[in-house]
């Protein structure tokens, strides 16, 4: 029982991380789109 | 149905400095947020006061005006980035665990570390006050070519600014990631509180708004230190450029300062009415509208710098626009109090308060977002008057009125209803003389970020800065009401407003340092019985 608990938990942390990661690539991609668009322009 | 709450047995707690410097728990990180938010409102409200001293009459009577200036600049960026949003946070770490049933956030750690960036990017912001040059002065919104004459505070404020940012969007995707990946098994998205949803429509603006802001003042930092000309015209860049990328940011910046207001007086209204919300589901789709609408009215922030006729009607439209589903909430938050067995404890007073100001600021904004009309009250103190009664008896009063809806839940003591009732009469009516005559003197002519001006405008100016030192000496009671409740008072129950429906009131107050370690199963019936 407790090792299906902990199964569901680690479960849970990897889509945790997974979701960071991803929101946090996209808060990068914002910063890095915005920048690189006008030094380009620039 | 207590018992599906938390785990008694297991409720130790490290103690001392490890407890708060390398907390993981979201309570303790959210009473951290709640303390910094408060001594941030009192540093910016300190700001406030010597800018309503100097207003007190025409002519300079106590600082000079660089120094003015750097209180306008400076007093905004702490309000906002330091009092506001990490208030709000604050709010979202303690409440949205307990709301979904989930045992903590999801990523602990970044949790810890998105609370512990503020204190340095606040110290970076206030070293500035006592350096060569002094503080920014050119505003908060940092427009070029006027910025770019910041002396030695300048990369302070472009660091502090980054730092501020990347503390907000890992917040951002903490919320996110809690919501969407820990909510108790059976509750589904549209079961959630309304205080969660806005919580990650907010999050979303987060991520997608700060990049941008950071993208601009990067661009800043390079400009004056590494020779591009993004913003310089004699190098082929347009400082227009600049403010186009701010108001990109800034816009949606206002709505992730309302929307967790909308959220905290839509749990609040409900249970002093004794009424479940009415038109919950539209009220999400409302608030889904205002931050997708709030991504595209950003240039009525500048109709004045000469934008092309057809851009000036479509922000002008679009702006139209926005009050529809703002119109939608106010509609529905008087639609739940309708026929109400209605009480009037502090939150729900805030909250009342927070509905009929909150719409008066967003009238005058209607009002600015007309684009001929907005010639004639640009930059003027109608503009201050309009985003004060937004921020202040908006934002603010809707923290207060959280405040004292959650106290008893975090403190495990009620507290002196009596002198909560006292600070809200005082601040409503402090506020009010503060900012109503602020509308005329804009009206009037008086231009904003301005230390003298004409004695036309004395006697308003006089009444004003009466409200605002009454408002500021106000607040101090606050924080003796919240002193003397976490010292002690009645005790508080679990459920501790009669009419307080959620998971959060089904934990025993104070809430225990773990909850939820195991998941409640929420079946339709257990749901039924919370909502």
């Amino acid at each position: 029982m407790a090792e299906k608990k902990d199964n569901v938990e680690e479960q849970v942390r990897k889509k945790n991380k997974r979701l960071a990661v991803i929101l946090g690539l996209v808060a990068c991609l914002f910063y890095g789109f915005f920048v690189l668009m006008h030094a380009i322009n620039g | 149905m207590s018992t599906l709450a938390h785990d008694d047995h297991h409720d130790h707690k490290p103690t001392g400095f490890k407890r708060w410097f390398f907390s993981t728990n979201h309570k303790d990180i959210g009473t951290l947020y709640l303390i910094f938010a408060l001594t941030m409102f009192f540093v910016g409200g300190a700001m406030a006061m010597i800018i309503r001293a100097e207003l007190f009459q025409p002519g300079l009577q106590f600082v000079d005006p660089q120094f003015y200036n750097s209180m306008v600049t400076v007093h905004a960026l702490i309000m906002i980035f330091g009092a506001v949003m990490p208030a709000g946070v604050g709010l979202a770490n303690w409440m949205i665990p307990l709301m979904i049933g989930a045992p903590d956030m999801a990523l602990p750690r970044m949790n810890n570390m998105s609370f512990w960036i503020l204190p340095f990017a606040f110290a970076l912001l206030l070293s500035t006050l006592f350096m060569d040059g002094g503080a920014p002065a050119g505003g908060w919104t940092m427009y070029p070519p006027l910025v770019l004459q910041t002396g030695d505070a300048f990369p302070f404020l472009i660091f502090a600014v980054h730092f501020l940012g990347i503390s907000s969007i890992m917040g951002a995707i903490n919320i996110i990631a809690t919501v969407f990946n820990m909510r108790a098994p059976g509750m589904t998205l549209m079961q959630m509180p309304l205080f969660v949803w806005t919580w990650v429509i907010t999050s979303f603006l987060l991520i997608a708004s700060l990049p941008v802001l950071a993208g601009g003042v990067t661009m800043l930092l390079t400009d004056k230190y590494f020779g591009t000309s993004f913003f310089d015209a004699a190098g082929g860049g347009d400082p227009v450029l600049f403010q186009h990328i701010f108001w990109f940011f800034g816009h949606p910046e206002v709505y992730i300062l309302a929307l967790p207001a909308f959220g905290i007086v839509s749990q609040i209204i409900p249970a002093f009415a004794r009424k479940p919300l009415f038109g919950y589901a539209s009220m999400v789709y409302a608030t889904a509208s205002i931050a997708i609408l709030s991504f595209f009215v950003w240039a009525h922030h500048m109709f004045t710098v000469g934008l092309p006729i057809k851009g000036e009607l479509f922000f002008m439209y679009a702006t139209m626009l926005i009050a529809v589903p703002t119109g939608v909430k106010v509609f529905n938050w008087i639609a739940t109090m309708w026929k109400g067995s209605m009480t009037f404890e502090t939150p729900m007073l805030f909250s009342v308060a927070f509905v009929i100001l909150f719409t008066i600021g967003g009238f005058s904004g209607l009002m600015l977002g007309i684009t001929p009309v907005d010639f004639q009250y640009h930059d003027t103190y109608f503009v201050v008057a309009h985003f004060h009664y937004v921020l202040l008896t908006g934002a603010i009063f809707a923290l207060m009125a959280a405040a004292y809806y959650w106290l008893p839940k975090w403190t495990g003591n009620m507290y002196d209803e009596r002198l909560g009732k006292i600070h809200f009469w005082l601040s409503l009516i402090s506020s009010n003389v503060l900012f109503f005559p602020q509308h005329f003197l804009g009206l009037a002519g008086m231009p904003r970020r301005i230390p003298d001006y004409n004695i036309q405008f004395a006697d308003f100016n006089m009444i004003s800065s009466i409200g605002g030192f009454a408002y500021g000496i106000t607040q101090l009671l606050f924080v003796y009401i919240v002193i003397k409740c976490a010292m002690g008072g009645k005790k508080a129950r679990a459920r501790s407003w009669e009419g307080a429906k959620g998971l959060e009131w089904e934990v025993p107050s104070p809430a225990p340092f773990h909850t939820f370690e195991t998941p409640p199963k929420l079946t339709k019936k257990v749901l039924e019985s919370l909502y």
